[in-house]
């Protein structure tokens, strides 16, 4: 079987021929990148905590001023020389020693284009959402593309569960089969408690005791693309070719290796650091847990799910419908216990802004913390057993932390104007981390509203290695990541442009 | 308005426009004295142009015409005086330097090609081959369109085969291991295959038997004969252990031939080795290159014949050749794709957007469809059937309205096909598919003007300045402005004369273009007026029809301030410029060597050259008239020597 390259690096440069140009200047460094780059392929990892309220707004996130001109209406700052506070709900040591060591990256002034709606216009849809609440046709979001590529998921690796993802019943549905829905991973089901967490250890403990390879498959399919392989690599080394269109080869080749692990009975990737993290996974079964409880579980057994490579994708979308939780350990809540999507999000009690404001550091903090400590922390601690890159898993994927935004001035509504990730790790390079992004959303380019958020979705798809065609299809109007944004408004203009990663963060 | 005119003069004033243009070859008579005329015109509100760097204009990529020499001098890599009309001694001329080559790319079928190839190579067997389990197959790849930008706006989409992904790679694999499946599977497929005079299905297959299908085969699938390594090393693979008989064998190599390199990439490097870093290509492989160009596919067997006969060396075998291939259906849809990836009328903007104040009691079912096949069957009644020119592109009223919609828009009775549209509809930019695509959903004359100022004179033009809004805003009450007063107040001067300089240096650009097309309404349909509803002082809701002003000047032509009366006097000087004629040879030059030009003063200028004299034809040497056909266009391309060398 041939070697595999870093195809991101060699994608990214063709990209650039293809867009009608040719970039010799760029050719040297590339070939020595590539001469170094014989390692496996990095399997891409993504992870998404995400809420689907105004919870981080842009007051909360230090610091919130760029100085580096990046270009018109954009500016930077390199994090790790930012000494400040971070902001009151950032605050963890594991937190800020990667903030420190270049794994942070925050973008600030990203919007989404549709109307808001109420639980519909959350981003990681790119506008999709639940048919009943709005009337609009059920489209896919993104974890339904990623489930249903085939370049992320190729034949050969069935032993992946496609998708971890937890979500309620509202924000948004998947369309797909083959996703493993954590269904109900929040509610306060009067029969079960425990149910979301029951499954989502079910599912990863059983991939643990399951892990032997597959056979071999029968048939002729292995050599003859074994064949393949040697006609590529003779043209590639004996023939009068650019050494742009070897790269190409080159790819070409490796995507040729992925097909052919399908009938080689290739193994699942190494498995280390499998072990069980819960305790005592059956129980309870029926006692009512707190939210603080179910996210523990969630966290310790998503970061043991990416490290192993029992997935490649999980998203916790941290809110479902029903009766709401609390959304933190209602004994630890400074102001007890209230419901936290409609007391505290809506303000059906009647706080004052300082007080929700408050309580919405409170919430954003704790999973903040628990991210860093549960997730963060162990992924980066451990070196990536599926990449010789040297690098930790965390430094191999991305981890975004993300909420609807908003504005102080009204912070209980569904606002789609002014997202600001926080994302950590940088996907083996092809991120450019350690940046604070901000787009000016007054004086922009357009006129506005900062950069159209489902860029930041293209960039996670494009970095997950899909192909535009592969996510491309089944948007509508204004949904989806293709026809988009909603014809007549005033960003019709801007249809149909959005297939770009976020330049300033995509190194690609 | 009153006071605005009042202020500054009225660029439309009759009393200085120009009557209209002249014919032809009264334009070629009368240059000197349309100078005077205009010169007149440009001391009026045109003048705003000047010094606004913003958005000057400036030289496209690549070496493409120079829009300081529309003012008689050429530059931006450009040679030639310009004039008034251009001269035989002054057509502009893109900076070439021979040998200074840019390595050749090997190009990869796209799924159109790719789909054609496999159903013309299966068929060399048995047509019945290419079955519904084979194009399901091939349905699963990719389908390689990608979007088109120019200044990060969608404009349409180009086909673009750079990159594969693993949906090509298992498409590619499924598709050959079937059609080797079923070959290997049907004694009769057996027998049929080239090459091998049958003797595949024989009980004993002999190693002679096998060379004959490695040859035969291969020479089909390579589009060229196998060099002895290759036949080597394919009879290698045919004694693979892992294929444990006959039938194994014979879909495992056809399998392995259908993936390989050579069948998935067109490479021509075999030929003869004409200096350290070029190649002319063999007789297969320009025989392979020109039945991609034009067919889209392999070479049919009068083409491989051809090859092998090496007879395609002369010019006149080779333009025979062409004219030969243009005639075959497989053409028409290969050659519209240069125009579709030119003109960006393939990707329409959804007609359900358009609220029935627009449409207007016409039906929006299929209507994108029929617009987009009016302009195909346009273009190839002009090109194809009328072997006709630019010219006659921006002139015919030739028109295939297949729908009662379209034939409603074109106020045309009998929507039965090809048409003749009537005096006041001329020329491939009247067409509803180009008005349509540019509205907003009203009409947009800056849309319409940045379309041909960016795609058909290629242009460049600068990005809106931080705050400018997406749309006009809202009438106040009380006013009644047609869109291109609503525009010409917003974009270049308000209607207190004040200028708008942060958009005036594109506006005053692409306005005035625009403004020809309003008396078309944002579906195509003709009008002479425009109904614009607003409240009155009273608040109430009153529409006015107020008339269109379709007379308007530009300085984005060969020549400075051209006055024109409509859109038909712009499409007569597009017809004859030497600006849009680089384009089209620009836009030609990317779209069959799949990327851009190279910078200026490349061979690839000389490359671009050929294109651009075969378009001038005999109107280069002064001949009115004598405007090189897109036949000829084509003809030249596969003539040049350029086209027979692979560069490395």
């Amino acid at each position: 079987m041939p070697v595999g390259y870093n195809r991101f690096t060699r994608r990214q440069f063709l990209v650039g021929a293809g867009g009608y140009s040719i970039l010799i200047p760029f050719l040297p460094s590339l070939l020595s990148r590539e001469a170094k780059a014989q390692a496996m392929t990095a399997p891409r990892r993504l992870f998404i905590l995400n809420y689907a309220h105004n919870i981080m707004a842009s007051e909360n996130i230090n610091p919130n001023v760029a100085t580096n001109v990046l270009g018109t209406g954009i500016k930077n700052i390199p994090l790790s020389t930012y000494t400040g506070s971070m902001g009151n709900f950032m605050t963890n040591a594991n937190m800020m020693s990667l903030k420190n060591a270049g794994l942070m990256t925050i973008v600030r002034g990203l919007d989404s284009l549709t109307t808001p709606d109420a639980h519909g216009s959350t981003w990681l849809t790119a506008g999709n959402v639940n048919v009943s609440n709005s009337g609009v046709a059920l489209v896919p979001s993104i974890d339904s593309y990623m489930e249903a590529s085939t370049t992320l998921y190729p034949a050969s690796q069935t032993y992946f569960k496609k998708i971890l993802r937890c979500n309620g019943s509202v924000s948004f549905k998947k369309v797909g089969t083959q996703v493993s829905d954590i269904t109900d991973c929040y509610e306060e089901d009067d029969n079960n408690h425990w149910n979301g967490a029951q499954k989502l250890y079910n599912d990863m403990v059983g991939l643990l005791k399951g892990g032997s390879p597959p056979a071999p498959a029968a048939g002729i399919q292995g050599p003859i693309l074994n064949k393949v392989m040697e006609a590529f690599t003779a043209v590639k080394n004996g023939r009068m070719i650019s050494s742009e269109d070897k790269l190409r080869l080159d790819n070409h080749m490796q995507l040729l290796s992925e097909l052919q692990s399908t009938f080689l009975g290739a193994a699942p990737p190494a498995q280390l650091n499998c072990s069980n993290p819960i305790t005592d996974p059956n129980q309870p079964t029926n006692a009512e847990l707190s939210y603080f409880d179910k996210m523990t579980v969630y966290f310790k057994l998503i970061a043991m799910a990416l490290s192993c490579g029992l997935t490649k994708v999980a998203i916790l979308n941290a809110e479902s419908g029903g009766d709401w939780d609390i959304g933190v350990n209602r004994a630890d809540f400074p102001t007890g216990g209230l419901d936290f999507h409609n007391d505290v999000v809506h303000n059906l009690h009647g706080f004052t802004l300082a007080q929700q404001q408050q309580q919405y550091s409170y919430w954003a903090k704790w999973h903040m913390d628990k991210l860093s400590d549960l997730v963060l922390a162990p992924l980066h601690a451990t070196q990536d057993p599926l990449n010789s890159n040297g690098k930790s898993i965390l430094e191999n994927m991305l981890v975004a932390f993300m909420s609807e935004a908003g504005v102080n001035a009204d912070p209980g509504a569904h606002v789609n104007l002014d997202y600001q990730p926080i994302m950590f790790g940088n996907m083996g390079g092809i991120i450019k981390s350690d940046q604070l992004v901000v787009y000016d959303r007054t004086n922009s380019f357009y006129r506005g509203v900062g950069i159209p958020a489902n860029q930041l979705m293209i960039t996670f798809l494009q970095a997950m290695g899909l192909s535009e065609s592969e996510y491309v299809a089944g948007s509508t109007d204004a949904h989806g990541f293709g026809a988009y944004p909603k014809a007549g408004t005033p960003f019709d203009k801007y249809r149909n442009q959005f297939y770009s990663p976020i330049a300033e963060i995509w190194r690609g | 308005m009153q006071k605005f005119r009042k202020l500054f003069g009225d660029p439309t004033d009759k009393s200085v426009m120009q009557k209209k243009p002249d014919t032809k070859s009264q334009w070629m008579a009368k240059s000197s004295q349309r100078v005077l005329h205009i010169v007149v015109i440009a001391t009026s509100f045109l003048c705003i142009n000047f010094g606004f760097v913003n958005c000057s204009p400036v030289h496209d990529m690549n070496g493409a015409l120079s829009a300081a020499s529309s003012a008689g001098s050429g530059s931006g890599g450009g040679t030639g005086t310009g004039g008034n009309p251009p001269t035989p001694a002054s057509r502009y001329q893109f900076t070439c330097t021979p040998g200074q080559t840019t390595p050749s790319q090997m190009q990869r079928l796209s799924r159109r090609e790719y789909q054609n190839t496999i159903k013309d190579l299966v068929s060399l067997i048995n047509a019945s081959l290419y079955d519904a389990t084979i194009q399901a197959d091939i349905a699963t790849l990719p389908d390689d369109q990608t979007s088109a930008t120019i200044n990060n706006n969608a404009v349409g989409e180009y086909e673009s085969t750079v990159l594969v992904y693993a949906g090509h790679i298992n498409g590619y694999f499924q598709t050959a291991f079937d059609i080797g499946g079923k070959i290997a599977a049907n004694a009769t497929y057996v027998k049929a295959i080239p090459g091998t005079n049958s003797c595949l299905g024989a009980a004993t297959v002999t190693d002679a038997c096998v060379t004959n299908f490695i040859n035969g085969f291969g020479l089909k699938v390579f589009r060229r004969p196998l060099t002895t390594a290759e036949v080597t090393q394919y009879k290698a693979y045919w004694n693979l252990a892992d294929f444990s008989s006959t039938a194994q064998k014979i879909q495992g190599v056809i399998a392995i031939f259908l993936q390989s390199p050579d069948f998935l990439y067109r490479i021509y490097d075999q030929g003869t080795v004409t200096s350290a870093t070029a190649r002319t290509l063999t007789s297969y492989e320009f025989a392979s290159k020109l039945s991609y160009l034009i067919t889209g596919s392999m070479p049919d067997a009068t083409l491989f014949a051809e090859a092998a006969s090496n007879s395609l060396t002369t010019p006149a075998a080779i333009s025979a050749e062409v004219t030969r291939l243009l005639a075959l259906p497989s053409a028409r849809p290969t050659i519209a794709r240069f125009f579709k990836e030119w003109l960006q009328y393939d990707t329409l903007p959804d007609m359900t957007r358009f609220p029935s104040s627009v449409t207007n009691g016409v039906d929006v079912t299929n209507l994108s469809t029929n617009m987009m096949n009016d302009v195909d069957n346009t273009i190839q009644s002009v090109v194809f059937d009328n072997n006709g020119t630019l010219q006659d592109l921006m002139s015919t009223k030739v028109s295939y309205v297949a729908g009662n919609n379209l034939a409603q828009i074109y106020g045309i009775t009998n929507p039965n096909g090809l048409v003749t549209l009537p005096d006041n509809r001329a020329g491939i930019f009247s067409r509803a598919a180009f008005l349509a695509k540019q509205a907003q959903p009203g009409t947009s004359p800056v849309k319409r003007g940045r379309f041909l100022l960016t795609s058909v004179l290629c242009q460049s033009i600068g990005n809106p300045p931080p705050g400018a809004p997406a749309q006009a805003p809202a009438l106040p009450p009380g006013e009644f402005l047609t869109t291109r007063d609503r525009y010409q107040f917003l974009t270049v001067r308000d209607q207190n004369g004040i200028a708008a300089v942060n958009c005036m240096g594109c506006h005053s650009r692409m306005n005035p273009l625009g403004y020809t097309y309003e008396a078309f309404d944002p579906f195509g349909r003709v009008r002479s007026t425009e109904p614009v509803t607003n409240t009155n002082l009273n608040g109430q809701s009153v529409t006015e029809n107020l008339p269109i002003n379709t007379q308007s000047v530009t300085n984005e032509l060969d020549v400075p301030n051209v006055a024109m009366n409509s859109y038909l006097d712009l499409h007569q000087y597009l017809s004859t410029s030497d600006k849009v004629m680089s384009c089209m040879s620009q836009k030609w030059f990317t779209f069959i060597q799949k990327r851009s030009p190279a910078m200026a003063g490349s061979d690839d200028g000389c490359y671009m050259n050929e294109f651009l004299n075969a378009t001038y034809g005999t109107s280069q040497s002064g001949q009115p008239g004598g405007q090189g056909s897109i036949q000829d266009l084509i003809k030249n391309t596969a003539v040049s020597t350029r086209f027979r060398t692979w560069n490395n």
